[in-house]
């Protein structure tokens, strides 16, 4: 054999064990991890079996329902975003860690609904998007200064803050939008939370991929506070708890984002309860 | 002119008979008698049995009872009746005369507009003016009698004559004086006592055992007492405010429920307008229409309390045309405004909407402290709002010390077998033994719903708890409960009235300002409100009755209240209620204050008579309990007395023997004004010298306007006086009647005098008309 036909020979044996060894690497990752496709059957699935729809008319009687605000917005994300699975998820949870005597279903409510105030805490999402009517800026506005208390999560970046930001100016002028230090109470109203943890969406979460979207590196917790520095607004930016309580039972999402959620939900339900 | 025609008829008086004794003057022996009285009767008998066979029966009768009572009158005149009384001899005996020199003699009530005191110095004249027209009864006395003249009003002195009396006297002590006077004469021969007064007693109101003891000693000594009465009894046209009651301590920034007691007569159809002041701003109004002739009710003013420290409010009417006295139309009265914070604990058995809101409400109320304590799981509590790092750390309180250093207890849902037996035992006892309140909400595991029906709270509770209440709500599965309903809230009479239900003075408007605010609901299946129990706000749901939302009641020396809807804070929130609706803050924060406002405090202090004379012994109390608040009797109590000009004078108290952990001390003012008085109490149980209790209050000195309030005479008081003591009441102008009355005495030195009846005109005219009967019935039958 010429020299050269020894150094082909060596080249092809370190590339096949190369190339096996990434196959062998390969296949083994993937059969711990769901493939996209794999992730959106089980989202679709999900969807379908268990919940048949978003459900109106509650049932009077319960001291607390976890209610979702449903809001104007551009673009196909909005409110209703994980609705109604990770309010359903997210509630059983709520039902067997506390004593509250909680409605188990979910419930939305238009922000110019009369009834609006029967709902002292307001949950919404992808506010990214927001794009409110007047007179959703104005119910809202009654609603915080009434006593409501409104939290807000999944958006992700500097444009959907940007936007936010926007919006919560037209709600509440002139009142800024403060970080929430970790010593505040409604980190201990519950549970103890002692970091802010980003809570990725769930492809990210059960695939392992990065944990944030967009250009939101780092997961901030803000508010917004009245003029006796109650807290009236709770901004979850840069994370996505509801995905965290959706897919809390599956068994691909990583439960320690899970735990964290729970934590945080309960911590803001009995503090905005109790303050 | 009957008692002058009974006087002529039968030569002495009514009194006379009254006092006297009748004996028969029989001047032969026994034998004699008898044989005159079997004489008659033969006679009598002869003569009647004559007649029978000529004259038909009724007019045998009558002819034979003229003839029998004539011969009786005549028999009995032979026996010689005789009236025995016993005189005063003059000049031997002491006639003591009280002259009222009370302010309430200066009241012009009598006619023209004349004093009181006229018809006392009329009755005793000076020297100068004796003599002229009809003889004053001082003159008469003097004839008969050594008098001796005192004037009494709060104390009572000798004087020489009646131009000394200046009617200036701030109280009237009727009953004292007497028994003084009584005193002084005890070792002379006393006819009896003259008392002029208008009866108005401003010292022994009220005291009935005082009155019966003094009485009963006037009549032991053989005292008469002969009160003569000025004044009327009811005056023409007067309004009358009475005493105002006020607490003496209320808490800064609450509303003040005041009753003031208002009296009017002759002033029907008028209306008077109310007034409450502090320190000359008005603070409440309030009008009455007085409907009758003679009005006594009691006016209900709500003022705010608004500055902290002493304050002074006065009351007044503005007086009307015709009113014969005006000083009654004021009233003052001192208080003592608080800002120490009142300190409630409030306990959710989960987390409830209600707990956000209400902490909310009373966020802006610095009287008002609210420490919470929610169960957010099975063991697990949240605390919110507590002083220190220590409060509550062990859950709910398992001992008296730190339940009873709350001054109120809210309950939200929460079931009874959360609680030992101890911890229900002891929120029984914090209501009615350390006096704290109690406030129970409506909720999934309150009431019956939450197993209070057998338990000591079942007690406190001002509704009853009916018997088929569900069972205990299971902390796990929580189904829509059964009784979920909703209640269209309005307030009801007596929540009109009250200081936390009425939102407005007017109940109109205050039925029409619950009436637009969204119904509220409830969950627990309640029976009827206690007896006790006062409902301020009822709601109207399905059916047609009723029922009670917010009623309260006393429960020993506490508080309880309940409101039976659990969801308050829809006055709140709901999109109805403007922003700057304030309807939820101010019925939470009045609820609370009313609440735990009248919890008494480790010492609790007071002075009596809280507007002293000067000189006059005012009483300091303090009651002292220890951290338990359990009584202490063996405390070192001591007050310190500041008075108007500053000057501290320090009052030892000491326990007083007669109930567990009081205390009592005496000071006497010696000057007019406010005297702060502070009182600590130290000792064992009372804790550290820097945390002993310490309590004011205050009293006034030298204000009495007593004389002036409840003024009319009171004749009754006399009349009682004078049939006690065997004596009787007179008019100014019947002075020749008493001195009759008086001569009659049977105490003092006296002789006894027999006047013949036999000789009296009345058994010549009975005699002659019973002869004249029998004549004429002879005549008409033509009998011979």
């Amino acid at each position: 054999m010429s020299r050269r036909g020894i150094l082909a020979a060596a080249f092809l044996l370190v590339a096949a064990v190369l190339f096996g060894g990434t196959l062998l690497v390969w296949n083994s990752a993937s059969a711990l991890q769901p493939s996209r496709r794999q992730i959106r059957e089980m989202l679709a699935e999900a969807m379908r079996e268990d919940l048949g729809g978003p459900r109106f008319g509650r049932p009077p009687g319960h001291d607390f329902y976890f209610t979702r605000a449903a809001y104007t917005s551009y673009g196909w994300r909005g409110w209703s975003v994980d609705y109604p699975k990770a309010d359903r998820q997210f509630l059983i949870g709520l039902r067997r860690i506390t004593n509250l005597d909680s409605y188990e279903n979910e419930n939305s409510v238009l922000l110019t609904d009369p009834d609006l105030g029967r709902y002292p805490f307001l949950y919404t999402v992808e506010v990214g998007h927001m794009a409110m009517t007047d007179e959703e800026v104005l119910a809202l506005r009654r609603y915080l200064h009434q006593g409501g208390f409104l939290v807000v999560d999944d958006f992700w970046g500097t444009a959907e803050w940007v936007n936010f930001a926007h919006e919560m100016g037209r709600v509440l002028p002139g009142r800024p939008i403060e970080d929430i230090s970790l010593d505040h109470p409604v980190f201990r109203a519950f549970f103890e939370v002692n970091e802010i943890v980003q809570v990725p969406n769930v492809g990210q979460g059960m695939r392992g991929g990065p944990t944030w979207e967009r250009d939101g590196y780092n997961p901030v917790v803000r508010g917004i506070f009245d003029d006796e520095g109650r807290l009236m607004v709770l901004v979850n930016w840069n994370t996505d708890l509801g995905d965290a309580w959706e897919w809390a039972e599956n068994p691909y999402y990583p439960l320690h984002f899970s735990n964290y959620a729970y934590a945080m939900g309960i911590n803001f339900i009995i503090y905005a309860m109790a303050h | 002119m009957f008692l002058s025609a009974f006087e002529w008829l039968l030569g002495s008086p009514p009194v006379a008979f009254e006092r006297g004794q009748i004996e028969l003057l029989v001047p032969w022996g026994i034998f004699w008698i008898a044989a005159a009285v079997v004489g008659a009767l033969v006679f009598f008998l002869l003569g009647y049995r004559r007649l029978g066979r000529r004259l038909e029966k009724p007019g045998r009768l009558l002819l034979g009872a003229a003839r029998f009572a004539a011969i009786a009158l005549v028999l009995l005149c032979l026996f010689r009746p005789q009236l025995v009384l016993s005189l005063v001899v003059p000049q031997e005996n002491v006639v003591g005369v009280l002259l009222d020199d009370s302010r309430s003699m200066q009241i012009a009530d009598g006619e023209d507009g004349r004093p009181r005191s006229e018809a006392l110095l009329a009755a005793f004249p000076d020297e100068a003016a004796a003599g002229r027209g009809e003889a004053a009864l001082g003159d008469l006395l003097r004839e008969k009698f050594v008098t001796r003249l005192f004037r009494f009003s709060e104390e009572t002195r000798r004087v020489a004559s009646a131009s000394e009396l200046g009617f200036t006297g701030a109280r009237t002590d009727l009953l004292g004086s007497l028994s003084r006077v009584a005193d002084e004469l005890a070792s002379l021969p006393v006819a009896g006592i003259v008392l002029l007064s208008d009866g108005a007693d401003t010292v022994a109101g009220g005291r009935e055992e005082d009155l019966d003891q003094t009485l009963l000693d006037l009549r032991t000594r053989g005292i008469r007492v002969y009160p003569v009465a000025v004044g009327r009894p009811e005056f023409d046209a007067d309004l009358e405010l009475g005493a105002p009651d006020v607490p003496a301590r209320v808490l800064r920034g609450s509303l003040l429920e005041i009753r003031l007691p208002l009296r009017a007569t002759g002033l029907a159809g008028r209306t008077a307008r109310v007034e409450a002041l502090d320190e000359g701003r008005i603070i409440a109004t309030e009008t009455v229409r007085l409907s009758g002739d003679s009005v006594d009710t009691a006016v209900t003013l709500l003022a705010p309390a608004e500055e902290a420290g002493t304050r002074r409010l006065r009351f007044r009417v503005a007086p009307f045309a015709g009113e014969v006295l005006t000083r009654n139309n004021e009233q003052s009265v001192l208080m003592e405004v608080d800002d120490r914070p009142l300190r409630l604990l409030y306990f959710e058995g989960q987390p409830r909407w209600e707990l956000k809101f209400l902490r909310r409400a009373v966020a802006g109320d610095p009287e008002l402290h609210v420490s919470c304590l929610i169960r957010t799981a099975e063991g697990k509590f949240y605390r919110v709002d507590v002083a220190d790092a220590g409060e509550l750390a062990g859950g709910f309180p398992d001992t008296r010390e730190e339940l009873f250093g709350y001054d109120g207890v809210i309950l939200g849902s929460v079931e009874a077998s959360f609680f030992s037996q101890d911890q229900l035992n002891m929120l029984r006892d914090f209501v009615s033994q350390r006096g704290g309140g109690l406030l129970t909400l409506g909720g999934t595991s309150a009431f019956g719903e939450g197993g209070y029906r057998d338990t000591p709270l079942a007690e406190v509770l001002p509704l009853a708890l009916p018997e088929e209440s569900a069972a205990p709500a299971d902390a796990g599965d929580r189904p829509v409960p059964a009784a979920f309903r909703e209640l269209s809230v309005l307030p009801t009479r007596a929540g009109s009235l009250h200081p936390v239900a009425r939102l407005d003075p007017d109940p109109l408007a205050n039925a029409d300002l619950y009436r637009n605010l969204p119904a509220l609901s409830a969950v627990n299946r309640l029976g009827q409100p206690k007896p006790g129990a006062t409902v301020l706000l009822e709601g109207l749901g399905a059916s047609e009755e009723p029922e009670a939302v917010l009623l309260v009641q006393r429960f020993g020396r506490g508080r309880s209240a309940s409101l039976t809807v659990q969801d308050l804070w829809v006055w709140q929130m709901d999109a109805s209620i403007p922003l700057e609706d304030e309807t939820h803050e101010v019925l939470s924060r009045r609820l609370l204050r009313w609440l735990a406002s009248e919890a008494p405090r480790r010492l609790e202090v007071s002075a009596a008579p809280a507007k002293s004379l000067v000189g006059e012994r005012v009483t300091l109390r303090a009651r002292v309990e220890d951290e338990r608040f359990l009584a202490v009797n063996d405390a070192f109590v001591e007050a310190e007395v500041t008075g108007p000009d500053g000057v501290i004078s320090g009052v030892p108290l000491r326990w007083t023997g007669q109930g567990d952990g009081e205390y009592s001390g005496v000071y006497v003012a010696t000057g007019p004004g406010t005297h702060q008085v502070e009182i600590r109490a130290g000792g064992a149980g009372l804790g550290e010298e820097s945390e002993a209790p310490r309590a004011r209050t205050l009293f006034e000195a030298g204000v009495v306007d007593d004389e002036f309030f409840d003024a009319e005479a009171d004749p009754e008081l006399l009349a009682r006086i004078a049939e006690a003591t065997g004596g009787r009441v007179f008019e100014p102008d019947e002075a020749g009647e008493l001195l009759t009355d008086l001569s009659l005495a049977e105490s003092g030195t006296t002789v006894v005098e027999r006047r013949e009846l036999w000789n009296v005109p009345a058994v010549f005219l009975l005699l002659f008309g019973l002869l004249a009967a029998d004549w004429g019935v002879r005549h008409a039958r033509g009998l011979p």
